[in-house]
């Protein structure tokens, strides 16, 4: 999943759901379908946010 | 001090950690006494509030026999020597289970935590290991001043066992909000120090970057004293930092009244009135007693910490937890998730906890510490075990945090001030809370037998 430009929550959530099917199939359970919906918040969150250059991961 | 041994049984369960210390070092009286009379304690509250997942009585006992004997030859291995504590089952303490393991059959810790290294060395006492929710079930532990109530998060019983008056002093872990949460509900003095400032090592993780010990008390020059103990550089954690143990002494004769932000923006419209309320009449108090303290707002960007917590934690908590049980916490559905988030992410949301962390430095400036509730709502009942939203953003950024105890709702549930300051500034914060402590007046003896 690119993280620039913005990803809408659509896409990610499609993604997330693509890839949690291969890994752990045949079908999404609740609760990770609900857990899936918050990583997709944070991920649009984190990827509409542009970080000045000189930052460095801590 | 005098202590009467016919009257052990009442008086030692009140006693805090810098007051046995200096009993037993004046010979008023021995670890071995200080032992039994807590185990009397446990005994006559451990089945209303059930702290323990390994009460380590017979293990207490005889590491009281030997520091007695040492007293008597003369030799006092710290200042904590013969004040017992209790620690919570994420931590390694040889020849004790580790619950959070969450096997069948959880083996014997062949090695201490560095934590309990560093006690030990200054004559602290293991009472046992406190509970911690594991495989997602429900935690017996109940609150110590109000049974039909929770204790707080994953460090209940840490909370509840020093509330209780069963321990002075207990070690937790907080990844979110699990060490300051407990400590509030309970009634007690809380520190969630500077990431790094004590070793992790032998703590099992949660997420490795969040992952904070942190110490319950029940006041703060009792959590200083522990703190002397506890901090400085570990070649066993890479991620403890290089600054030695600050001294355990808080020198509140020398301080000034502090400076203080209290957070406009953030907290208090999440905040439930009689906290709010509480607040009120402690900010007043402080006032008085010649604390400057003004409206402080956090910066706009502020909410985005829970977004990039939420992906550096899930990412870790992933990665280490990827082939433990299905239901263990973090390995459950919600766990899983966080083995989905690409690279990029997971160093993006650290590059964001950068970001943000100068930005609250800038907007702290020259304060001694900002100010929020601890929780925006007294201890709930089960199974929920509170609301750790105030507390969280401290965690992610590693930012050192206290809780100081405020006052009782009307249904005699303790309630709390949570202080934050700079990274590496935990002796000034303990120094506000102290202070603030004197102010406000702490907390009585909760209602138990």
């Amino acid at each position: 999943m690119r993280l620039s430009p913005p990803v809408s929550k659509e896409e990610v959530l499609e993604w997330l759901r693509k890839e949690a099917l291969a890994q752990w199939g045949p079908e999404i359970e609740p609760q990770l379908e609900s857990a899936l919906e918050t990583l997709a918040t944070a991920m649009v969150a984190v990827s509409g946010t542009p970080l000045p250059e000189h930052i460095e991961p801590l | 001090m005098a202590i009467e041994s016919t009257h052990l049984s009442t008086i030692v369960p009140n006693l805090g950690v810098g007051e046995i210390a200096d009993a037993v070092a004046r010979r008023e009286i021995t670890p071995i006494e200080i032992v039994e009379a807590l185990l009397e304690r446990v005994a006559a509250t451990e089945g209303k509030v059930q702290a323990w997942s390994y009460l380590d009585a017979a293990g207490a006992r005889a590491q009281a026999r030997i520091l007695s004997d040492e007293v008597v030859t003369g030799r006092l291995r710290g200042p904590l020597h013969g004040v017992p504590f209790g620690i919570k089952d994420e931590f390694h303490v040889e020849g004790l289970p580790t619950g959070m393991r969450a096997l069948d059959i959880l083996p014997m810790e062949p090695e201490d935590a560095t934590v309990v290294t560093r006690l030990r060395a200054a004559g602290a006492i293991v009472m046992g290991k406190t509970h911690m929710p594991v495989r997602n079930k429900e935690l017996p532990t109940r609150n110590p001043w109000n049974q039909e109530h929770t204790a707080g998060g994953t460090s209940s019983g840490s909370g509840a066992s020093v509330g209780a008056r069963m321990v002075p002093f207990a070690i937790g872990e907080q990844t979110m909000g699990s060490n300051l949460r407990p400590a509030c509900y309970c009634g007690c003095a809380g520190l969630k120090p500077t990431y790094g400032r004590i070793s992790r090592f032998g703590c099992f993780p949660f997420a490795w970057s969040v992952d904070h010990v942190g110490l319950i008390g029940r006041s703060f020059s009792d959590l200083a004293l522990v703190l002397s103990v506890l901090a400085g550089p570990d070649s066993k954690d890479h991620t403890a930092i290089a600054d030695s143990a600050p001294p355990a002494d808080l020198q509140l004769e020398a301080m000034r009244p502090p400076r203080i932000g209290l957070v406009r923006n953030f907290a208090l419209d999440r905040s439930e009135p009689v906290v709010l309320e509480a607040l009120e009449r402690s900010v007043s108090l402080m006032k008085q007693a010649g604390a400057q303290i003004s409206d402080f707002n956090l910066p706009d960007e502020f909410p985005l910490v829970y977004q990039a917590d939420r992906i550096v934690t899930a990412a870790e908590g992933a990665t280490f937890h990827a082939d433990e049980h299905p239901d263990m916490d973090l390995s459950g559905s919600a766990g899983r998730s966080g083995a989905l988030v690409p690279a990029t992410y997971y160093l993006q949301a650290r590059r964001m906890r950068a970001w943000l962390t100068e930005k609250v430095l800038a907007a702290i400036g020259p304060l001694d510490a900002i100010l929020t509730p601890t929780t925006p709502a007294p201890a709930p009942k089960p199974p929920g075990t509170g609301n750790a939203t105030f507390l969280v953003p401290w965690s992610f950024l590693g930012f050192p945090a206290i809780t100081v105890p405020c006052g009782l709702s009307p249904e005699g549930l303790p309630m709390g001030l949570q202080f934050i300051t700079r990274p590496r500034a935990d002796y000034q914060l303990l120094q506000v809370g102290a202070w603030t402590e004197n102010v406000i007046g702490r907390l009585p003896a909760p209602p138990l037998p």
